[in-house]
């Protein structure tokens, strides 16, 4: 893999100057050889009008953030293309609403036009009331977007066998869910997601399932690189200040992972000294040394 | 059922009562020939000779309140188009005729995800 490269604009058209907040560009997430900005990302799916998703977004300092593709309606809604253009944010399609590698890949391919951009969130779900990946035609999916020239950054189940294979079929990223897409229930299998994390070679990116900031620094801390929360923000009472608190959220976890947490221990060890205690023997100095 | 002029009961063939109002109903029913049409997301619209995907798509979008960045240029960015099922890359709009009885999709970046 080549040096990381700046960010493509590809996704950020009409030289748009950024108007999000300023970012120290320290410890950033870097996936294919691409800056990515800092390690939140933020869905723009949940939030109820155009003028809440850009306070949202501006107070989280994303720099990436994931889209649908719907057809045009005559009459529709504004264009959240246009305030992404705006924000000089990228713009990541996903395929959400697909539940075959063939819809998938269609879409994807959609999103490729549209955006201008080969990434895609891959999204090949098993129902409509679950919303969990179906982990066959996402694979079959990843493989052949791959081959397509995609980078390709699936949605997945938190089962690391199947993490395994995404990245086998040449996937950028794996973005195992914590729980249930807009459940808000957290991370249901922390050792999952670890192994996950410990064993991949591409980027982990916590995706789905976050309902407070405390899961996503425990999403950090267990490994991963990165953390995708949208309803979590969007539905939040105070979106901006939610998003304001994932940031937040995601740095502390980074960093305590980076700094290395202490064991856990079956029982109390004490962090006083236990010599020279007043009103015993002496004596217990010389034991210790 | 056509109205029997005879008083004769046994007879039910009602074209044997008046010629001048020999039934057709028996006659095969050949309908006009369909207007052509083509199925632009979902919706079947009248189809000339004419359409290229760029009209499809200018058409939709002046039409819609999301008139995406970049529209002035007559290429809409954050805009795709599908033609059967196939990606018309951007530049190929103006270029690519659609067919009588062609499904296009033209989608756009919406909140999502």
């Amino acid at each position: 893999m080549s040096a990381p490269t700046s960010p493509d604009t590809a996704a950020t058209p009409a030289g748009a100057a950024p108007v999000v907040a300023p970012w120290d560009g320290d410890d950033p997430l870097v996936v294919a050889g691409t800056v990515v900005g800092p390690r939140l990302v933020l869905g723009t799916g949940g939030a109820p009008n155009l003028d809440r998703l850009e306070d949202a977004l501006v107070a989280s300092g994303t720099r990436l953030t994931t889209v649908a593709l719907r057809r045009v309606r005559p009459g529709g809604e504004q264009s959240v293309w246009a305030l992404l253009t705006r924000l000089g944010i990228r713009a990541l399609p996903n395929t959400a609403g697909c539940f075959t590698a063939r819809e998938a890949v269609l879409t994807a391919e959609l999103g490729r036009e549209a955006c201008g951009t080969s990434w895609v969130k891959l999204e090949v779900l098993a129902d409509d009331v679950t919303l969990l990946p179906e982990p066959f035609g996402l694979v079959e999916a990843a493989d052949r977007l791959v081959r397509e020239g995609f980078t390709v950054l699936p949605y997945t189940g938190d089962d690391p066998v199947v993490a395994r294979r995404l990245e086998d079929v040449g996937c950028a990223a794996v973005m195992p869910l914590g729980s249930p897409i807009g459940s808000g229930l957290g991370i249901l299998d922390p050792r999952s997601i670890a192994a996950i994390a410990e064993r991949a070679q591409v980027p982990v990116i916590l995706d789905a399932g976050v309902g407070t900031a405390s899961d996503a620094a425990l999403a950090m801390e267990l490994g991963c690189d990165g953390v995708l929360v949208a309803s979590a923000v969007t539905r939040a009472a105070d979106p901006p200040r939610m998003a304001r608190a994932m940031a937040l959220a995601v740095r502390a976890g980074r960093a305590a992972r980076l700094a290395g947490r202490i064991p856990r221990r079956e029982h109390a060890l004490a962090s006083s000294p236990t010599d020279g205690l007043v009103g015993r023997p002496p004596g217990n100095l010389d034991l210790a040394l | 059922m056509t109205e029997t002029r005879t008083t004769d009961a046994r007879t039910t063939d009602t074209r044997t009562a008046d010629t001048r109002t020999a039934d057709t109903e028996e006659l095969p029913v050949v309908a006009a020939p369909p207007a052509p049409v083509v199925t632009v997301n979902g919706v079947p619209q009248p189809w000339d000779a004419g359409l290229t995907v760029a009209t499809v798509v200018q058409g939709l979008l002046s039409d819609a309140a999301t008139a995406p960045a970049g529209c002035a240029a007559g290429t809409p960015t954050g805009v795709a188009a599908a033609l059967d099922d196939a990606i018309v890359p951007r530049g190929l709009w103006a270029d690519t005729p659609v067919p009588a009885g062609a499904r296009l999709e033209v989608v756009t970046a919406v909140q999502g995800g």
